[in-house]
């Protein structure tokens, strides 16, 4: 008997793993799929992820079958309610050790009974609750499609981390401008390295953005910490009469591979002084406060904190970018002001900073922007 | 004591027969009920003591006569009133003159000392009478002036009582409750067994029962029934029913954490698997099956689930209750 029970544990195992691992895998793709979006993990990463949490899932639901089903007192108590057979195996089972009439009687009664029964009589079942596991999956992956894409994903959104703003992504699509509190990747340099130029057909490209004193495009290292994004409105600033001051301080090498450095300033903001080379530094703090490293970012800061941008090149890249600063987007400079206002308040910026950050704004306020 | 395994097939096929053969006995007698038959078989047969309740008229005391009648056992009936002592149950001492002219005092044996002791309508004696059943029941002995005499076996007290007319009436204590094997409730027939007990009863001769089996037969089959084997599961089983009899046990149901003042005592549990092991003997089995266990359980317990204030303005019945705990176990 026990040779059969034996048979029919490894059946019994099986048929509860492929029970149980519906829910273990709805639970743990599920799960990826939440932890992905939140963590706003690349595709590669979200398939990575889903393909992780469908072997744990498995591994979990054999786990689970293993325990509530492996142990050959369960499977005789098991077959005992499938077959009907009326607690005759888990008795049989439990005095197969004793020597008396009876305990023969009773091993004779659950061969004779178990008998003639194959481990395939153990039907496949499914789950009891499918239907909610497949809808909830099917929920999750509707929400996280619903949500949006994750930064990595789309090539139109980009990461800002702006002077003044800390944290924020500001969507450039369609011209314009909305902020979504999705933090930043942690790792700028990274999350930024690429970076979009418009080129005359009004398509994306990566252009690398050199500082003064950055070393050339070529330069993997350099290309690495200094590569920025330009979106297609990058040039916009050059038919801002306005945006020449701007242009102006950024200093950047005209022409420099064609690079676009517009968007820099608010999408990188403070955290270029972390991503530009130490050396960079010191020219940053004089025109920033410490808040930038490389002489693109120090270029934004010296329009609306960090708001705006400028481009190395101001040439207009599009005609879509020839638009007024005061109405861009529905952006106004009162709007903008705002939104530095709220964004310092946001980023609890040191006091030193702040209190330069004010001034700055202060200072353009009464120079008659907002 | 251990039993080859033909030897106890031998025997079980014999406890079969003979179960078959009463029921088919007192069938003759008693019309139409089988469970209860069957119940009080069991009961019989497990060495317990039953408690009958019914209306009057039903044939509770024509259900015990039969039984010993079909038994060709001693069979004592003692009609309780409130004036019944002690002694008119247990006996007492006489003094008698001998043949020799000294007189001495001898025990004179109660009705207690009969095989089958009818105890009927037992609520309406006294509570120090009915405390004189206690540990006849209990100890199988009644001690009379400091003597103690050992009742013979087979020995069980079936015990009737009318759960309507209250009045006169001393409800029987818990702990006397408790000493019943099972609560057997008998319900008023339907109109086919009301016209079979008409056409027996209102004719010329009235059925009788033969007498198929003699003590030392029914002697040997005790401890057949002690020897069927329970696995752990099943047992554990019992006890999870028992635990969900107490209100503040966590097994316990909706319905007895509302209605139930005390639980049943570990006397039940005993009281199910020796009737489950019985029931296995009649289904073929050596082993107790939870099937088993669900026949007898609600009969098992419900005269020792105590009823709270709520249950009786609700007018819930015990039995009500048991089969609550009973539907809500967890199937193994």
């Amino acid at each position: 008997m026990l040779a059969q029970l034996e048979r029919f544990r490894r059946r019994l195992i099986l048929v509860a793993f492929v029970k149980r691992l519906p829910l273990s895998a709805a639970i743990a793709v599920s799960g990826a799929l939440v932890a992905a979006r939140i963590g706003g993990v690349q595709a590669n990463g979200v398939l990575i992820a889903l393909v992780t949490s469908a072997l744990v899932a498995s591994l979990a639901a054999a786990s689970i079958a293993y325990r509530r089903t492996g142990r050959i007192v369960q499977v005789a108590a098991t077959l005992d309610g499938r077959f009907g057979l009326a607690n005759r195996l888990a008795t049989a089972l439990q005095f197969s050790g004793d020597d008396d009439g009876v305990a023969s009687l009773i091993s004779a009664d659950a061969d004779a009974a178990l008998r003639g029964r194959r481990p395939q009589d153990v039907p496949f079942e499914a789950p009891r609750h499918l239907a909610w596991i497949v809808g909830g999956v099917a929920a999750v992956v509707v929400a996280a499609g619903l949500v949006g894409k994750s930064p990595a994903d789309t090539d139109t959104s980009v990461s800002s981390r702006g002077v003044l703003g800390g944290a924020a992504n500001a969507s450039m699509s369609d011209g314009r401008r909305s902020l979504a509190s999705t933090p930043a990747p942690s790792n700028v340099s990274a999350a930024a390295a690429r970076v979009q130029q418009a080129d005359p057909n009004g398509q994306r490209g990566i252009a690398p953005v050199r500082s003064n004193n950055a070393p050339a495009a070529d330069d993997p290292l350099s290309r690495q910490t200094t590569v920025r994004e330009a979106p297609t409105q990058s040039a916009d600033s050059a038919a801002d009469p306005r945006q020449a001051r701007a242009a102006d301080a950024a200093r950047t090498p005209p022409g420099s591979s064609g690079a676009a450095a517009g968007r820099v300033g608010e999408r990188r903001g403070s955290a270029g002084a972390s991503s530009a080379p130490r050396s960079e530094a010191p020219t940053a703090r004089a025109d920033l406060g410490g808040s930038v490293g490389a002489n693109a970012l120090r270029s934004t800061t010296t329009r609306a904190g960090g708001v705006r941008g400028t481009t190395a090149d101001p040439s207009p890249t599009s005609d879509t970018d020839q638009r007024p600063i005061t109405n861009r987007g529905g952006m106004t400079p009162a709007a903008a002001w705002d939104r530095a206002e709220s964004a310092i308040e946001r980023e609890h910026l040191p006091l030193d900073l702040r209190t330069y950050v004010r001034g700055y704004l202060v200072a353009i306020k009464s120079g008659g922007l907002p | 004591m251990s039993l080859a395994a033909a030897d106890i097939q031998t025997r079980a096929a014999i406890f079969r027969d003979c179960f078959g053969r009463l029921k088919t006995e007192i069938g003759r007698v008693f019309v139409g009920q089988p469970s209860v038959v069957e119940q009080l078989l069991v009961c019989f047969f497990c060495q317990g003591h039953a408690l009958l309740e019914g209306p009057p008229g039903l044939g509770k005391t024509l259900l015990v006569r039969t039984l010993s009648d079909a038994m060709n056992l001693q069979f004592a009936r003692v009609q309780c009133t409130p004036d019944l002592m002690p002694a008119d149950i247990t006996g007492t001492q006489l003094l008698v003159e001998g043949h020799d002219g000294v007189r001495s005092f001898a025990f004179q044996r109660g009705p207690i000392f009969a095989n089958i002791v009818l105890a009927d309508e037992i609520n309406r004696a006294t509570p120090r009478t009915q405390a004189a059943f206690l540990e006849a029941m209990q100890e199988r002995r009644v001690t009379v002036f400091g003597t103690t005499h050992r009742i013979d076996e087979p020995f069980s007290v079936f015990a009737t009582q009318n759960p309507i007319e209250m009045e006169g009436t001393y409800p029987l204590p818990e702990a006397q409750l408790d000493r019943f094997f099972f609560k057997i409730r008998i319900q008023m027939p339907d109109v086919d067994d009301l016209a079979e007990i008409m056409m027996r009863t209102t004719g010329e001769e009235a059925p009788r029962a033969s007498s198929q089996f003699s003590a030392d037969t029914v002697l040997s089959l005790y401890g057949l029934i002690r020897q069927v084997k329970i696995a752990d599961s099943v047992l554990r089983y019992i006890l999870h029913l028992v635990r969900a009899t107490h209100p503040d046990a966590p097994e316990a149901p909706a319905i007895v954490k509302k209605y139930v003042r005390y639980g049943a005592s570990p006397r039940a549990a005993q009281s199910i698997v020796l009737a489950s092991k019985a029931t296995a003997l009649l289904a073929s089995r050596y082993h107790v099956a939870t099937d088993d266990v669900r026949n007898v359980a609600v009969a098992a317990l419900n005269h020792r689930i105590i009823r709270n204030f709520t249950a009786e303005m609700e007018r819930v019945t015990a039995e009500e209750i048991a089969r609550g705990v009973l539907s809500s176990a967890p199937a193994l």
